[in-house]
């Protein structure tokens, strides 16, 4: 990251200080909480996807914007990360492929959603099915993403969904 | 290149004794209707009578003819019950640089005069435009055959070549079906690698650090490659091919060329696979036809595992014959559907997920080869097909070696 902290994202920017100015309690309890140390302020997100590859795609894209990642490879590994110790508080979206073996994306946000209710859901998936995109919606998923996704478009999924976390934790 | 003479060879054929042969240069029951007919329109008299036809033995029919006819006709021919193939001899090379196509499921003869003599036909199809052939043919009396030649070779012919062409027609549609309902598994795997391409090459454009540029490059180039291989495999699947010529094909090697397109299917990932090979038989195939074959068991197993389950690969040698199964841990097939699913059209499939061809192509391109199906399947165990095909030796990949 260090080579990257001269390089102006133009698109965060604005979104940072906004974030710091509506939510500076939110920030400061976090903080106090020790959740911050040495992490990005813009927030943290879980990604899960059983490709190694699309994962560090991610966390680069994500990262270079200011995120904080953690991956995990399937749904499984994902439940026990969002519930390792400070994550239920760190993670403010989570990012989620749907076709993983064992626990796949449907599963674990089935999970999610009973468990986590207030951290927002992206489905960034191979394959585009209308259906299963029309039913996640109504479900109440933030977005639905079809990979090969754009680094704008991946962004602003994921500054909207924080937005929506923000409003889901007051 | 070996040198043949229509009218038989004067080299010894094989260790077999050549026996006597039984010509009449005089006297053919076709000769004589034909003489019949064009001389006077008086009913024919067979000379000495034909054997009435018995429909419960296997009609034993001879091919004569070139090499691509004798092809298109033998794999037609070996498709309907009732009738064997007693041997092929291909009396003309348009190509002198060709080399005999000695790989069909059937014997084959150098000399036409040895094969009849030697099997003792019922019918001898005579695909040749030779006139010495037809002599042949027409003075050969040992086993009396029904000769089928001139215009009714012809249009026997004409019948083979359309049927042929259907064939390969219903294969290709058959392809693309099965590639249909793969297609979310294929766009899956196409897009993640293009993620990867995608994301590290935005990155890439405003990247600073050299060491990092060469290990996003090689991630991209990486990728790249995925998708390169994903499309070659899939298009070797998916072209349409001409009928290739029957070789010896390593039956376990073409189960996992299948598999390197079955794995599309949809909930693959969760499944157990067991590959459980103590042999890799060899029989005489067209190797896309294997593949097919394969292919059609395969995603009907892991469609009906639904997700979950084990599929499981084995191949084996017993006695003569070589043996792949293909076994799901599926719901199984009820009894009373066992005999609809080799019908054509029969679907307990959703819409997009089967043609209702799968199982009818599987049969007919098993018994292509001479060889059988059989199903083993217990309700809310799974399901196992077993598919037998003769043993691919030295002796039936030649007959005149």
């Amino acid at each position: 990251m260090n080579a990257h902290s001269t390089s102006t994202i133009p698109f965060t920017a604005s979104e940072e200080t906004s974030y710091l100015n509506q939510s500076e309690d939110l920030q400061r309890s976090r903080r106090s909480a020790g959740m911050f140390s040495g992490q990005s302020l813009l927030g943290g997100v879980l990604v899960i996807d059983d490709e190694p590859h699309v994962r560090k795609v991610i966390r680069l894209t994500l990262e270079r914007a200011g995120y904080y990642v953690v991956e995990a490879e399937d749904g499984g590994q994902a439940i026990q990360v969002l519930n390792e110790g400070e994550h239920p508080m760190v993670l403010d979206v989570i990012i989620t492929d749907i076709r993983m073996p064992r626990i796949n994306g449907l599963e674990a946000m089935t999970y999610f959603q009973r468990e986590y209710p207030s951290v927002p859901l992206i489905v960034l998936t191979g394959f585009p099915d209308l259906d299963m995109a029309t039913g996640l919606l109504n479900r109440g998923i933030a977005d639905y993403l079809v990979k090969p996704v754009e680094r704008e478009k991946l962004m602003v999924a994921v500054a909207s969904a924080m937005k929506q976390r923000r409003i889901n934790w007051f | 290149m070996k040198a043949f003479n229509t009218l038989g060879s004067t080299r010894p054929v094989g260790n077999t004794a050549v026996l006597e042969p039984v010509w009449s240069p005089l006297t053919h029951p076709m000769e004589n209707r034909m003489e019949h007919l064009t001389k006077e329109p008086v009913a024919h008299q067979r000379d000495g009578g034909l054997p009435s036809p018995n429909p419960a033995e296997p009609l034993r029919v001879a091919v004569l003819g070139d090499q691509q006819k004798n092809r298109h006709a033998v794999t037609l021919l070996k498709r309907i019950p009732g009738i064997e193939i007693v041997g092929v001899s291909e009396t003309l090379f348009e190509d002198p640089t060709s080399t005999p196509g000695h790989e069909l499921p059937c014997p084959i003869w150098e000399c036409p005069k040895t094969l009849l003599n030697q099997t003792a036909p019922q019918v001898v199809l005579n695909l040749t435009n030779d006139p010495e052939i037809a002599t042949l043919v027409g003075h050969y009396r040992a086993s009396n055959p029904e000769p089928l030649g001139g215009h009714t070779a012809i249009l026997l012919e004409r019948l083979i070549n359309s049927n042929t062409e259907s064939e390969a027609q219903m294969a290709q549609i058959e392809k693309l079906a099965n590639i249909g309902t793969l297609t979310s598994g294929i766009l899956h795997d196409i897009n993640n690698p293009l993620y990867v391409i995608l994301g590290f090459s935005e990155n890439l454009t405003e990247e600073p650090d050299p060491v990092t540029i060469r290990e996003q490059a090689s991630e991209v180039l990486q990728a790249a490659k995925r998708i390169i291989t994903m499309c070659r495999e899939l298009n070797l699947y998916s072209r349409q091919t001409t009928p290739q010529e029957c070789v010896p094909v390593t039956l376990t090697e073409q189960l996992e060329e299948a598999m390197k397109v079955a794995k599309f299917a949809s909930g693959l990932e969760n499944m157990q696979i067991v590959r459980d090979y103590a042999a890799e038989p060899i029989i005489l195939a067209r190797p896309e036809a294997i593949i097919q074959i394969c292919v059609n068991l395969i995603i009907n197993a892991l469609q009906a595992m639904n997700g979950q389950g084990t599929l499981t690969l084995g191949a084996r040698n017993t006695d003569h014959l070589a043996s792949i199964s293909i076994g799901d841990t599926g719901p199984g097939i009820p009894p009373e559907k066992m005999d609809k699913i080799f019908e054509p059209f029969y679907t307990t499939k959703p819409p997009g997920q089967g043609t209702g061809l799968g199982l009818h192509s599987v049969r007919s391109l098993v018994q292509e080869y001479g060889g059988q199906v059989h199903i083993q399947s217990t309700v809310g165990q799974g399901t196992t097909f077993h598919l037998e095909f003769p043993l691919c030796t030295p002796s039936t990949m030649n007959q005149d070696a």
